[in-house]
């Protein structure tokens, strides 16, 4: 099965590569050599990508008094790692296209990723987890695993999609009983060909098991519930309909009351708005 | 405003996309080419998003279904269940 997940990957990463720039500052990530204005220098190169990050930076989701001009001055203000992570999310999501829209409305994925990421964000916020940034981008990307079954598997996950409507067993179980390996376990696959960060890493692989991991488990359980409170709240048609199974464990670690739950997704709703029109393609677009 | 189902000539003819933000100039547009009526989306209510449950009995079945694979006991459970049950309730399915 280990063989067969890194196929799908592999067949994946021929098609929805990122850019050499990309590749290239996340490398800088793990060279102790390499200074914030080096790194600013690489995303330079790459005019649309500079222009993506400085509008996200500006957004209101950002909310910097003072306007960010630079690679380098955002960098600054930012910090190089969540600038890093930025630049993953923003360009994860342009890596995947032609993905059957009858299995999946693309808006409505990124849309239910990108409320589970504010929800992660917000969950760190009250934590008063250092770095919240971190969290959202972990969220953001935590279902990048199903755009591969999507796209190279299409029968078979149309079939699982089927059956996880009128089951009492969860999705991800099902997929690991035709597969072998969930979508998580294959988003986590992919990231690690991308060199991405182990705590997107885990956040992917563990976000349906968040007691199972040993390392960044505050990420990992983050996420779980991330993902159960906005498959609850926000939930798309195309989706299964059912909110995945919480582990209490993950409730009990970040130890916030359940009577908090209004009011972070109340955070959660005012920050959507403002992440979707900086963030989405869609919204970009238009 | 935001147009919820594509729009289509009375012959057929595509004419402006699901999802697009409507202008007086494409209700002008539209109304040249024959078209009456259009679907929007109702504010807080994105493309796709499930339809507001008609009545309560109909609600419940639903909120039972979504929670199936939780335990309903768990107070964070619980309090979505209760937040779900209000939007549906106030007509919102997100909180846009």
């Amino acid at each position: 099965m280990e063989t067969e997940l890194k196929t799908l990957v592999s067949r994946t990463n021929e098609l929805a590569s990122l850019p050499e720039v990309v590749m290239r500052a996340v490398d800088m990530i793990n060279d102790p050599d390499a200074s914030a204005a080096d790194i600013g220098n690489v995303i330079a190169d790459d005019p649309a990508l500079t222009a993506r990050l400085l509008k996200i930076v500006n957004s209101p989701f950002y909310g910097f008094p003072s306007r960010i001009d630079t690679v380098s001055r955002a960098i600054t203000v930012v910090g190089t790692l969540e600038l890093l992570d930025l630049i993953l999310a923003t360009s994860v999501m342009k890596a995947f296209t032609g993905i059957p829209t009858e299995l999946v409305n693309m808006d409505e994925f990124w849309e239910h990723s990108l409320y589970t990421g504010v929800v992660s964000r917000v969950l760190a916020t009250r934590h008063r987890a250092p770095s919240s940034e971190r969290f959202f981008i972990a969220g953001l990307l935590h279902d990048i695993g199903s755009l591969v079954i999507y796209r190279h598997r299409p029968e078979q996950a149309a079939s699982i999609l089927e059956r996880a409507r009128g089951s009492v067993v969860p999705l991800h179980v099902l997929e690991r009983e035709a597969f072998g390996f969930d979508h998580g376990q294959v988003g986590a696959e992919l990231m690690r060909t991308w060199h991405l960060p182990e705590h997107l890493v885990a956040s992917a692989c563990w976000h349906h098991q968040p007691m199972e991991v040993d390392e960044h488990q505050l990420e990992v359980a983050i996420v779980h519930l991330a993902d159960v409170i906005a498959s609850a709240v926000y939930p798309t048609a195309s989706e299964t309909e059912r909110v995945p199974p919480m582990d209490a464990r993950a409730w009990d670690l970040i130890g916030l009351p359940a009577d908090s739950i209004d009011s972070i997704i109340s955070d959660a709703d005012n920050q959507f708005a403002d992440a979707r029109a900086a963030i989405l393609p869609s919204a970009s677009a238009a | 405003m935001v147009l919820g189902a594509d729009a289509t000539s009375p012959r057929g003819q595509m004419l402006l996309g699901a999802g697009a933000i409507l202008t007086e100039r494409h209700l002008r547009l539209l109304a040249a080419n024959g078209v009456e009526r259009v679907e929007v989306e109702t504010p807080g209510q994105a493309q796709g998003r499930p339809a507001p449950a008609a009545d309560p009995a109909q609600l419940e079945a639903r909120l039972e279904t979504r929670f199936a694979h939780n335990d309903t006991g768990h107070p964070l459970i619980r309090e979505l269940k209760r937040i779900c049950r209000s939007r549906n309730e106030g007509g919102e399915t997100d909180g846009d």
